[in-house]
């Protein structure tokens, strides 16, 4: 019986044995490559590797990058990839062991600011100073907005387009009903109820005059038009939650009117990913939309399928939610994009600020986002980078490659706003200079929402103020008229109570202070 | 004796419901992916694609069957998922047979430490720095050894051994047979349900989780299917997410590819069950009632 006893002991060790060789691995000793520095610098993977472009951390720009700058100043460039949608995850394991790269960015200025109080970005005031390409390109406003506490501890990448939203018009159902292009809300709303009367797309009951959906920026900027800026202070018309802004309330009351006159999509609230909007536009039941700038002209987007269901169907750019100063606000982007900060445990914050300070000149800045010339694109009569779309080209450089390297600015930057525009209109083919009518409408009477660092009423309430605000705008819009009144009070009162109030003071105090 | 009642009562009518509803609410989904794998861009876009496709075409098939980046990944996670389950199973029939043996000393010691890790865990963070002073991070390794015992799946089968009837065991043993015999040529043969479905778990396990690989792998090379696909859904499914950042959502995968890649991803380890079919029913339920 003895050797059965031994032998089973024997198993249970080799099995407990292989269990534990994680933690009893061999310890290799650190070997690193001569005095040359090791530059690690974080980027995107968005899937999207070309077939035989190589890898994301491996290909020909990133060669160019190594050769050019890596070579000739001692310098060893790591690529790190991180999955694009899984940025924030990743980055606070990497930040968390201290083992992140020298170069990290992000679009949420939350998330590194948290990393910043807790100790963990450098300060790049010093070396930023010394950068004339880097200061140039940026200039003084986008940098002060990486600065905290006086510190220069993110640089902020430059946002060329600034523009958000714009209104698309459908010009054959205005020429069938024998209107011109509304420019007020008044004459937008004939224009409406003219498309529900006379049904110019002869499509029925399924005839939208406006497609929106669940996702509020496709009609805030209507409500948004409504506010009564004259009754608020400074810090209130810049941080205080919508639903306790005056004016607000009289926003709704407008969808309202149009939801129960059968002007919006009736379905709207259950529209969540905005498909059905979508879906409906390209089908051809709807007169107006207020989209994303661009994004309906795009190739592949839902104007071209619309084309090819109605022939003649033509879009008109149009902007006609004035408020009562005949002005038309709304919401854009702030002049920046993502933020690159170099982490306190990172040893290589000199060499960092200097790669990026290399990237902002001219010339690399253009290889950057778009290869090089007669190999990946060629120069038109304008001076444009037109990108050549054979194998040979993409295997060399791809679209978000150029954009994921070239951090320090965000969409394709030529020189100027301008020409950045015009090159985005190009791109979009035949319909250029609708793409150019769209982005001035979406820039005009623009206002930039203010970025809060985040405080602790925000942090709380967060969740409970965006479930009411959706409930309050949704619920709102789809009261009967009569109810209209009794139901926004009451949701207003409880978006004040579960957190908006205590939001709204914080958010106050914050800005004087920042502002004072 | 009462004669059996047999046809269809009310009773089978309601259960049949039930489960139908239920198939249907699973088969759907799938099948309106399958649809839309099939159909064109543009017509997903009009929404005119629920369970049959619109516009039918293999491009999206095409696409992902030419992307050699996917049919690598397919090829490295089939790999990883035999290489994973083999040495797992190895590993867990060789702890989960002594534990069964009451002359084993210390028997509920070495029991109790390993249930004490399915109460705690580390972390990620803890992790991710072991596993980087292991150096191991960025290789095949960090994806087999971590997860290479499931606590959970050797206690099943501990249950199973112990079900066995004693007496084969000591009649073989009688018969001169040493341990190891006992064990390869008596045990695991009666034991072939159970071996087989905790093969699956295994498997399944290695082939659908994609966290680790997230966390532990930032060489694109080293990336596994469900990753691949994860990262695929996310972003086709986040266009304001590109137009806020002002990249190119054009250049970013299209609907029908997107559904093609899932089909891609799923139907290899779908295709697993049937084989296990005849050992799963029967393995799963077993341990269930006492005797």
């Amino acid at each position: 019986m003895k050797k059965r006893v031994k032998c089973a002991a024997v198993m249970t060790a080799l099995a407990i044995g292989s269990a534990c060789l994680t933690a009893c691995g061999p310890k290799s000793d650190n070997t690193e490559a001569g005095e040359k520095t090791t530059l690690r610098v974080e980027i995107f993977d968005r899937g999207d590797v070309p077939a035989g472009a190589g890898t994301i951390t491996d290909n020909a720009l990133i060669r160019w990058i190594q050769e050019e700058f890596g070579d000739p100043n001692n310098i060893q460039m790591e690529f790190v990839s991180v999955p694009r949608d899984q940025e924030i995850q990743q980055l606070n394991v990497l930040m968390s062991a201290g083992e992140a790269p020298d170069i990290v960015f992000s679009y949420s200025y939350n998330t590194l600011y948290d990393f910043y109080k807790r100790g963990g970005l450098a300060d790049l005031t010093e070396y930023v100073q010394n950068s004339s390409n880097l200061k140039n390109i940026l200039g003084d406003d986008i940098l002060k907005r990486g600065q905290v506490d006086g510190k220069q501890v993110m640089i902020p990448g430059r946002r060329i387009l600034t523009g958000r939203m714009a209104q698309l018009i459908r010009q054959d159902w205005l020429d069938k009903v024998g209107m011109k292009a509304p420019e007020t809300k008044d004459e937008f709303y004939e224009v409406l109820k003219a498309f529900k009367e006379k049904d110019p797309g002869n499509v029925g009951e399924k005839n939208i005059p406006w497609a929106i959906s669940a996702s509020t920026p496709y009609f805030t900027d209507l409500l948004y038009s409504f506010a009564e800026w004259d009754e608020m202070s400074e810090a209130e018309r810049a941080v205080t939650p919508w639903p306790m802004k005056p004016g607000f309330k009289e926003g709704l009351r407008f969808m309202n009117k149009l939801y129960n006159e059968g002007l919006i999509s009736p379905d709207f609230a259950l529209d969540k990913d905005s498909k059905q909007m979508q879906a409906d536009f390209a089908n051809g039941y709807v007169g107006f939309i207020n989209d994303d700038f661009g994004r309906p002209l795009q190739s592949g987007s839902y104007y071209e399928t619309l084309k090819k269901t109605v022939p003649d169907a033509k879009l008109t750019a149009v902007d006609t939610f004035n408020d009562k100063d005949g002005k038309h606000p709304k919401e854009i982007y702030t002049p920046v994009g993502l933020y690159i900060v170099v982490p306190a445990s990172s040893d290589n914050a000199e060499a960092a600020v200097k790669y990026l300070d290399w990237m902002a000149q001219e010339d690399v800045l253009l290889t950057m986002q778009f290869g090089w010339e007669n190999k990946t694109y060629k120069l038109d009569e304008n001076g444009f980078p037109v990108v050549l779309e054979t194998d040979e080209a993409k295997k060399l450089h791809w679209y978000n490659l150029g954009f994921d390297i070239a951090v320090i600015v965000n969409g394709k930057y030529l020189g100027s706003q301008e020409r950045s525009v015009e090159f985005n209109a190009v791109a979009t083919g035949e319909n250029k200079d609708l793409y150019i009518d769209c982005y001035k409408n979406s820039i005009r009477d623009g206002w930039e929402p203010v970025t809060l660092p985040p405080n602790d009423a925000l942090i709380k309430y967060e969740t409970n103020i965006s479930t009411k605000f959706t409930e309050l705008v949704t619920k709102s819009i789809m009261a009967p008229s009569a109810e209209f009144d009794s139901l926004y009070d009451k949701l207003q009162k409880e978006f004040v109570e579960v957190g908006g109030k205590e939001v709204n003071e914080a958010a106050v105090k914050q800005y004087d202070e920042i502002m004072k | 004796m009462k004669k059996m009642k047999t046809g269809f009562g009310k009773l089978d009518f309601l259960f049949t419901v039930i489960v139908g509803a239920a198939v249907l609410v699973t088969i759907i989904p799938f099948l309106n992916v399958i649809a839309m794998s099939l159909s064109s861009p543009e017509a997903i876009t009009r929404g005119s694609v629920w369970l049959w496709p619109a516009g039918l075409n293999a491009e999206a098939y095409k696409a992902v069957f030419t992307d050699l980046s996917m049919i690598w990944a397919l090829v490295y996670t089939i790999i990883l998922t035999i290489f994973y389950t083999v040495l797992a199973m190895i590993l867990t029939v060789l702890l989960a047979y002594p534990l069964t043996k009451n002359r084993l000393r210390g028997r509920k010691f070495f029991t109790f430490i390993f249930v004490f890790t399915m109460y705690f865990s580390g972390g990620v963070i803890p992790e991710y720095i072991l596993f980087k002073n292991l150096k191991i991070i960025n290789t095949m390794t960090v994806l087999v050894i971590p997860g290479l015992l499931s606590v959970y799946n050797m206690i099943i089968l501990k249950s199973f051994l112990m079900g066995l009837p004693a007496s084969i065991e000591e009649s073989a043993y009688l018969d001169g047979a040493s341990d190891f015999c006992i064990l390869f040529k008596i045990i695991l043969p009666l034991s072939k349900p159970i071996l087989a479905t905790l093969c699956l778990f295994y498997a399944v396990f290695r082939w659908n989780t994609f966290q680790d690989v997230l966390y532990f792998v930032t060489n694109s090379k080293l990336y596994t299917l469900q990753l691949k696909l994860n990262m695929l859904i996310n972003i086709t499914q986040s266009s304001e997410l590109t137009q806020f950042e002002g990249a190119n959502p054009t250049r970013i995968a299209a609907e029908n590819i997107k559904s093609a890649s899932i089909i891609f991803a799923t139907v290899p380890i779908v295709l697993v069950y049937p084989w296990l079919q005849k050992y799963f029913v029967t393995g799963m339920t077993l341990g269930a009632v006492k005797e």
